[in-house]
């Protein structure tokens, strides 16, 4: 299985959105994308989860590892989670507190030209 | 890489997996482990929970061991407990290798179970976790 990743560079941040299951085997891939986007510059990432079906603590640690790369530049994560499935999950460990979670793409950058489907054509797949 | 899953049934109320210890095996055993809690009786709302913890205890296993050992998980109705061992066949890599910073996976399991326990010996480590059925 492998996980879907599109990247959208935005004027506010860029947005990588996520889709399919983050778990032990498809950390490092999404990882791997994040350290790139970050080492390029981009340390104002917005993760959209809207379309992750599945997020286990490995998931949640490429999160924290992005977020102190992120911050070492002075910038920020905010994740959009859309079920309580995957809120559960930072809740439980307490992410919630320290990571900035949101519904949707458009309260984290204010309203833009739609929310990027994972499928659609800025389309990254790795794996 | 070959790859190879063992699965059977020991009793009728119990069923065994053994997979190999590779990150990607970690989806099948959630799989399986929620559909036999499915089987067992126990409400779609708590098989989330029982996914994610099997999930996350061999998850931990494929990180600890090498992809040459098994993964062995039992799931059996127990009294009215659905209960899941994950076990680790460990060998005898050096200790440096075997350590990994599991807190998270650690945290995730002993909130979603209703009662978890870790056995460490010298050959294996076996993770327990137990829901009620109802």
């Amino acid at each position: 299985m492998e996980l879907e990743i599109a990247v959208r560079h935005l004027p506010k941040a860029t947005v990588v959105a996520v889709g399919g299951e983050v778990d032990v085997f498809t950390a490092p891939q999404l990882d791997s994308l994040l350290a790139a986007q970050i080492q390029e510059g981009h340390t104002t990432l917005v993760l959209d989860f809207t379309h992750v079906e599945f997020l286990d603590s490995t998931g949640l640690g490429v999160v924290v590892k992005a977020i102190k790369r992120c911050q070492d530049d002075s910038g920020s994560i905010s994740v959009v989670v859309a079920t309580e499935r995957i809120r559960r999950i930072f809740e439980i460990t307490g992410l919630d507190r320290s990571i900035r979670l949101a519904a949707t793409v458009a309260e984290v950058v204010g309203p833009s030209d739609g929310d990027l489907d994972p499928g659609g054509s800025d389309r990254v797949v790795d794996g | 890489m070959e790859t190879w899953i063992r699965a059977g049934v020991i009793e009728l109320s119990t069923a065994e997996l053994v997979l190999p210890a590779v990150a990607d095996q970690a989806r099948t055993a959630r799989i399986v482990a929620a559909a036999a809690a499915r089987r067992a009786g126990m409400d779609e709302t708590a098989l989330d929970a029982v996914r994610l913890a099997v999930g996350e205890a061999c998850a931990r296993a494929t990180q600890r061991a090498a992809p040459s050992e098994e993964i062995d998980i039992t799931m059996s109705d127990e009294d009215g407990w659905f209960v899941v061992q994950v076990r680790e066949r460990a060998g005898k890599l050096a200790g440096d290798a075997r350590r990994v910073d599991c807190d998270l996976a650690e945290t995730v399991i002993e909130a979603l179970s209703q009662e978890c326990s870790q056995d460490v010996s010298d050959d294996s480590i076996v993770t327990r976790m137990a829901w009620p059925i109802r």
